[in-house]
């Protein structure tokens, strides 16, 4: 695809610097070897940009998206960015929200977004609208469980014990057949009752309810493409540039519906993709649906950048063996002086210690960072893990997940988009992001509580009814302020609901919540939906809010705080997908299960002398825990359990000394009650 | 990219069955009577794309259709629009918004839906909330307001003060026009805060743009010799005005201020748009055309707008001539982009017959009653080879059938001209009724009717206006040869079928009579009729035969006298006698003829009455033939003198039975005029 842009001059470069607020040298010949004024400058090309943890590189391509969007020619074409997450977006609009070239760069005709976003948007609604289905519901999750409820009593339970899975009932291709159905051992026949039956609620769901399922989106869109062969150029032509960013995340689906569209055959799209491979990380554990179309990065395409501004050399030494692309990093962040370049610390636990780690951890926080209690609240501490949820008879492997090493731990409330379970569950999370957004300066404390709550009211309403069906929009309360306006009981029971949760930021007691908060959350959903939830349905349950009264501890949002000496360090816990892309000052490595222990299968790597040949498994191990340890900028340690480094019982000597000359400056055995022992 | 369809419910007149226009690539006109809905239908288009002068339009109370009593109140006001054959920059700048056939090869097409719904009052005003979606039936997401700008029309609105438009003022059009033309921007702009004057030369000034030249010249006279002095004076009394310790001083300068784009709109705004060699001020006209041009080069100058021209009323304050030309110049622009991606869309609203006249029928929309009927090909009962026919005859005497409430199609001068004065005498005035004649000239009769007919009545509904077709039947009585043709044998008769076989019929060919004779008649009738169309087929030979014949001869004498008058006048007799003395001569001729007749009906055994109506009509087709024309006009002032004369004369018991018939069908509009009320404010 020709692109007549203007040539990126030094003035852009100067000007987009300062519209950001970067160092004058944020972009300079010096930075990278000039990669990264190179990439700026570069128009029209096709890039392939592997970037390091820390690297700026959302930086750089917002910075990159600002100078073109400010000498944008085109009013109906534009460029199109991508993506897995919103991170890029919601850069776009904290920095550039305000200015022209911001609103230019997030509205028509430019797209920003997702990747499942864009397809939905420019080709599967689309198709689906023109065929005359209705659009209810796009959400896997809810579109199998609909499904299997439809199905007759008889088939769910004959299916439930041939170990059929839910998510069987989809459609495979644009005549909505359901295609094989592995049925116990065998494939269900596709003439038998079942079959029928469960093809049946597939058709219904679709046609009749409009409720789909993610992956059927992309079978609506290589189905509009099939079946309209210049859809293509229209796109190209729409989206001469295309930005693809966290590449290594895509998944095969993803991965080939993009090249397919931007890029197979003539007249392809300029693009360019931003990327670690380092990194790829998923959330289906023990599948690697990795992309192969279009592998990342293209070597002819290829521009590196290794440099982090995040973190220092002895964080890129340790990090750097990890890297599967055999990435050399170069810690080029703030420097700190040798006292925290040598503290990065390996802790060992055994079964009886696990949940004392934190306490250990905190206790070596307030020991590294003498900073005043008001700095320090500052400062990001945090544990993560590669397991974050509890699973039944994990206790056998402990320690397995995030839990063991504190109890309280939610993984509901933990995502950085929650989908609470319960209605209280998201009254927690709005008070929780209220307050975040209140400390941040960045929004209206109740507006974030009153729309999460609303979310959860609405959410209810549509499981209960697939008729409620209200559009996604931006105003939820107004809303359902707007749905209630003709039911003035109603009305005035959701302003006194959400005065109560939202505004005065109550919690009800579990009394309250059954004899009072209950019975008006399920007359506001009766009246939305015209269906009345039962009183025990699940969303309904009540939850303690704990931790309030534990001074310590402080479930309700994942952390927990240690005391010492006067001071407090607050460490926030989460899963290692939950902070990708994030920075913290300090960040503790916890040790958790799948098929084995993680950082006791990848020890060598973490004390510098790698395997010469990596499994498979051990590729997903690395690039996990590769994510998870370019996180800190001053700190990073890790909790192991004791046995790794045990050789008949007793530790062995020269495993720590290998760690020690590795850059692991400190190791400490930790008992029971958070006390080390430094080796 | 055209705009190919517009469907709009609830909105002032158009009530919930909501009215379809289907509109053309290209040119389209909306013709129609006051009040058929044509202003509505352009306000209609400005609210669901917007206009290029960013004129804010918003929806009002009475936008909302207003239900009838006891029916309760109106709902919701829908616009939507569908575009089609979309070029490839269309469909992918409107990608997201796209609505895909589903067979193999369907082009993709894009609907837009605007509502507005009533939310009842915030502030004691009502409130209206509107929405603009794309998708069918609306269900695609919000059009984006970037996107929307490219679709904004580009409107001439109607009875425009094109004076004020075109002179200077504060966002006068010619500034916006001239701003939004590509480089106005170009060259360099002059700092007035720091260049010095003494050494800017004239290369300089070369360099300098638009603004430049502005800002330069502000400069100029606020340094001229004579503002400073101005200057001075005001600072020495100001310095006698003040305090100890004050320090106020003055300044003068050219009221100018603010960003580079507000100071250049400004200075645009200074200039008025006059046509060159005009000796004085110019009329109206002018300034229509003028302004007209003015828009044009808007349209032609963007690239990626939908180039869509909303024209009402071209034809105010101009003359014929210049309507045809510009309809012509309008035409050719749509004509000069071929296939082209942006070829323009231009839709105008007229009640000229001249422009309807000059607008190929292919192109024109009729409102009507609430409905919307398209003339196009296809869409009519006209086959593809009548709209050429249509294309050279329906000339601007006849474009009025576009505007009637009526219209009476008939062959020819005699009927053009008695139609009208025989309905005013039995008080069914067509010029109160609406009702338009179309006299054919003796070609297409059926043709004019056809326009009205659709293809497709149960989509399209059925037109109200009603369509008389007059014709004669053009069968002579069994006399009817001797008297008119000289025959004196039967055996003179050419053979009805065959080599030199005769076009004139006699009832005796038909047989038996009754059944023969109507189904002859039902076949001419069936040429033309149906939904609104009426065909009226005279009962027994023409016009003058019927007349002469019909109810006893009633009429024989008023139309021989008619005859014998034009015949005299056309032939210079007696030209030195009065009208009254020709008049009585002509009576007296009258009754000698009927004396023959009757001599002659005995004497053959023919009926009188068919003798003697065959020897008046002989007066117009044998010998000294008189002039049908000027014997009709001969025979309305008789008639006329009658009605005046006599209050017990009964016009409607002596005409033949069809043109009674005819006359009351096209009176009897089924859309009558609306009724004037006048309330108290």
């Amino acid at each position: 695809m020709e692109v007549n842009l203007p040539k990126i001059t030094d003035d852009d470069i100067a000007w987009v610097v300062s519209i950001l607020g970067l160092p004058d040298d944020a972009f300079s010949t010096e930075k990278d070897g000039g990669a990264r004024e190179r990439i700026l400058k570069s128009v029209g090309e096709t890039l392939d940009v592997s970037a390091c943890p820390g690297s700026g590189k959302t930086t750089l391509l917002v910075a990159k998206l600002a100078i073109l969007a400010r000498n944008w020619p085109y009013r109906r074409k534009g460029m199109c960015v991508l993506s897995h997450t919103n991170v890029a977006k919601e850069e776009i609009e904290k920095r550039l929200g305000g200015t022209e070239v911001g609103q230019a760069l997030l509205s028509y005709p430019h797209y920003i977004g997702t990747i499942h976003g864009f397809v939905n948007e420019f080709l599967a609604l689309p198709w689906l609208r023109s065929k005359g289905f209705p659009i209810k519901v796009i959400d896997s999750e809810i579109a199998y469980s609909w499904r299997w409820d439809k199905l007759y009593p008889w088939t769910r339970e004959n299916a439930e014990k041939a170990r059929v899975s839910k998510s069987v009932i989809k459609a495979t291709n644009s005549q909505l057949s359901i295609g094989q159905v592995p049925w116990g051992k065998g494939v269900l026949g596709i003439e038998t009752k079942p079959y029928l039956n469960m093809s049946n609620s597939c058709r219904e769901s679709i046609q009749k309810f409009g409720i789909h399922t993610h992956d059927e989106m992309f079978m609506w869109a290589n189905d509009l493409i099939d079946c309209s062969s210049t859809i293509k150029q229209h796109l190209r032509d729409r989206f001469p540039l295309v930005f693809l960013d966290e590449v290594q995340d895509n998944s095969e689906a993803q991965s080939s519906i993009l090249h397919r569209i931007f890029m197979e055959g003539d007249g392809a799209s300029c693009r360019m993709r931003f990327g670690d491979s380092d990194q790829a990380i998923f959330d289906h554990a023990g599948k690697v649906n990795r992309a192969k179309t279009d592998k990342f990065p293209l070597d002819e395409a290829k521009y590196d950048l290794p440099n982090s501004h995040r973190f220092g050399q002895s964080i890129a030494h340790l990090a750097s063996p990890l890297s599967i692309g055999k990435m050399s990093l170069a810690g080029q962040g703030p420097k700190f002086g040798e006292s925290k370049d040598t503290a990065h610390a390996i802790f060992l636990v055994d079964e009886a210690s696990t949940g004392a780690v934190l306490k250990a951890y905190g206790q070596y926080l307030l020991s590294v960072f003498d900073e005043e209690q008001a700095l320090l609240d500052q400062l990001t501490f945090t544990a993560v893990g590669g397991v974050h949820r509890d699973k039944e008879g994990a206790e056998k492997y402990r320690p397995h997940n995030v839990s063991h090493y504190c109890a309280e731990y939610d993984p509901d409330i933990t995502n950085k988009d929650p989908k609470p379970k319960t209605f209280l569950q998201y009254v927690k999370a709005g008070h929780r992001s209220g307050g975040q957004f209140a400390l941040e300066g960045t929004g209206g404390e109740s507006f974030t509580a009153v729309e999460r709550i609303a979310i959860g009211i609405i959410n209810f309403s549509k499981e209960m009814s697939p008729q409620f069906n209200p559009r996604p929009r931006k105003r939820n309360h107004r809303f359902i302020l707007e749905s209630l306006k003709d039911d003035s009981a109603n009305y005035e029971k959701y302003l006194k609901l959400v005065s109560y949760f939202a505004v005065d930021r109550k919690f009800p007691s579990e009394a309250d919540w059954s004899t009072t908060w209950r019975g008006i959350l399920i007359d506001i959903v009766t009246s939305l939906s015209s269906i009345t939830p039962r009183n025990d349905h699940a969303f309904l349950h009540y939850q303690q809010q704990a931790g309030l009264a534990e001074n310590h501890k402080n479930t309700q949002s994942n952390t927990q705080v240690v005391e010492g000496g006067g001071r407090k360090a607050t460490i926030r816990l989460g899963s290692i997908h939950s902070v990708k892309g994030e920075t913290h000052t300090a960040t503790l490595v916890l040790d958790t299960y799948n098929i084995s222990h993680h950082l006791k299968m990848i020890f060598p790597w973490i004390k510098g002398k790698p395997k010469k040949t990596v499994s498979d498994s051990d590729e997903k191990r690395l690039k996990l825990h590769y994510v998870a340890m370019t996180r800190p900028s001053h700190l990073l340690c890790l909790a192991i359990k004791k046995s790794t480094l045990e050789k008949d019982g007793t530790i062995n000597k020269k495993a720590i000394d290998e760690l020690k000359s590795h850059g692991w400056g400190k190791v400490a055995v930790v008992d029971k009650a958070g006390n080390c022992e430094w080796l | 990219m055209y705009l190919a369809e517009l469907t709009i419910t609830n909105f002032r007149s158009f009530g919930p069955d909501g009215i379809t226009v289907k509109l053309r690539e290209g040119l389209t006109a909306l013709v129609g009577e006051n009040d058929s809905g044509k202003s509505a239908v352009i306000d209609a288009l400005r609210f669901l794309l917007g206009t290029t002068d960013q004129e804010w339009l918003r929806f009002s109370d009475d936008d909302f259709h207003k239900a009838p009593a006891g029916v309760s109140e109106s709902s919701d006001i829908t616009i939507s629009g569908t575009f089609k054959k979309l070029a490839i920059g269309d469909k992918s700048g409107f990608a997201e918004y796209l609505t895909y056939g589903l067979r193999q090869g369907d082009e993709p097409v894009l609907h837009l839906t605007l509502t507005a719904k009533r939310m009842g009052t915030r502030a004691g005003r009502p409130y209206i909330a509107t929405s603009l979606r794309s998708g069918k039936n609306g269900e695609g997401p919000n059009l984006d307001h970037n996107c929307r700008l490219l679709l904004a029309a580009t409107y001439l609105r109607p009875l425009r003060d094109a004076e004020r438009e075109l002179s200077s003022g504060r966002n006068s059009r010619l500034s916006m026009v001239l701003n939004s033309l590509g480089g106005v921007e170009v060259g360099d702009l002059f700092d007035a805060a720091s260049a010095d004057l003494s050494s800017f030369g004239a290369d300089d000034i070369k360099k300098l743009g638009l603004l430049g030249l502005g800002d330069f010249f502000n400069k100029l006279i606020e340094s001229h010799s004579h503002i400073k002095k101005g200057k001075l004076k005001v600072n020495s009394h100001l310095e006698g005005l003040q305090l100890h310790g004050d320090s106020l001083t003055s300044s003068i300068s050219v009221s100018q201020n603010g960003s580079d784009s507000q100071r250049l709109r400004q200075l645009l705004e200074k200039l008025t748009l006059n046509l060159n060699n005009a000796p004085g001020r110019m009329g109206l006209g002018s300034n229509n055309i003028l302004f007209i041009a003015c828009e044009l080069i808007l349209q032609a100058d963007d690239q990626d707008n939908f180039p869509l021209l909303l024209i009402e009323e071209p034809e105010a304050h101009v003359h014929a001539q210049r309507q045809l030309r510009l309809i012509q110049y309008l035409q050719k622009i749509v004509d000069s982009r071929g296939d082209k991606a942006n070829k323009p869309q231009i839709i105008i609203t007229t009640h000229s017959p001249n422009l309807a006249s000059e607008i190929d029928l292919n192109n024109l929309v009729i409102l009507r009653s609430g409905k919307a009927f398209s003339t196009a090909d296809g869409e009519t009962e006209l086959e593809s080879n009548d709209y050429k026919f249509l294309a050279r005859f329906l000339d601007v005497t006849k474009a009025n059938l576009f505007f009637a409430r009526g219209v009476m199609i008939v062959e020819g001068d005699a009927e053009n001209i008695l139609m009208p004065t025989l309905a005013k005498c039995i008080r069914k005035d067509f010029t109160e009724h609406g009702v338009s004649m179309v006299n054919v000239g003796g070609v297409g009769l059926r043709r004019y009717a056809k326009i009205f007919m659709r293809n497709n009545p149960d989509q399209d509904g059925i037109q109200s206006t009603p369509v008389a077709c007059v014709t004669d039947l053009d069968v002579m009585p069994n006399c009817g040869p001797y008297i008119v043709k000289n025959m004196v044998d039967e055996s003179d008769w050419p053979p009805t079928e065959g080599k030199g076989a005769r076009k004139w019929r006699v009832k005796r060919d038909f047989e038996p009579k009754d059944k023969e004779l109507n189904k002859y008649k039902e076949n001419i009738i069936s040429k033309a009729n149906g939904q609104c169309v009426k065909s009226f087929v005279a009962d027994e030979w023409t016009l003058e035969f019927d007349l002469a014949f019909a109810n006893d001869n009633a009429l024989a004498e008023e139309v021989y006298v008619a005859a014998q008058l034009a015949i005299w006048d056309e032939n210079d007799n007696f030209s030195e006698k009065t009208l009254e003395e020709k008049f009585e001569k002509a009576k007296m001729s009258y009754v000698a003829i009927t004396e023959e007749a009757r001599i002659l009906a005995e004497d053959k055994n023919w009926s009188t009455n068919e003798v003697l109506a065959c020897k008046v009509y002989a007066m117009y087709v044998t010998g000294t033939k008189a002039s049908k024309s000027i014997a009709a006009q001969y025979l309305c002032g008789i008639i006329l003198d009658k009605v005046k004369s006599d209050k017990c004369y009964d016009l409607r018991a002596k005409l033949p039975g069809y043109l009674v018939d005819a006359i009351d069908f096209v009176t009897s509009s089924l859309n009558p005029a609306p009724e004037g009320e006048i309330r108290g404010s």
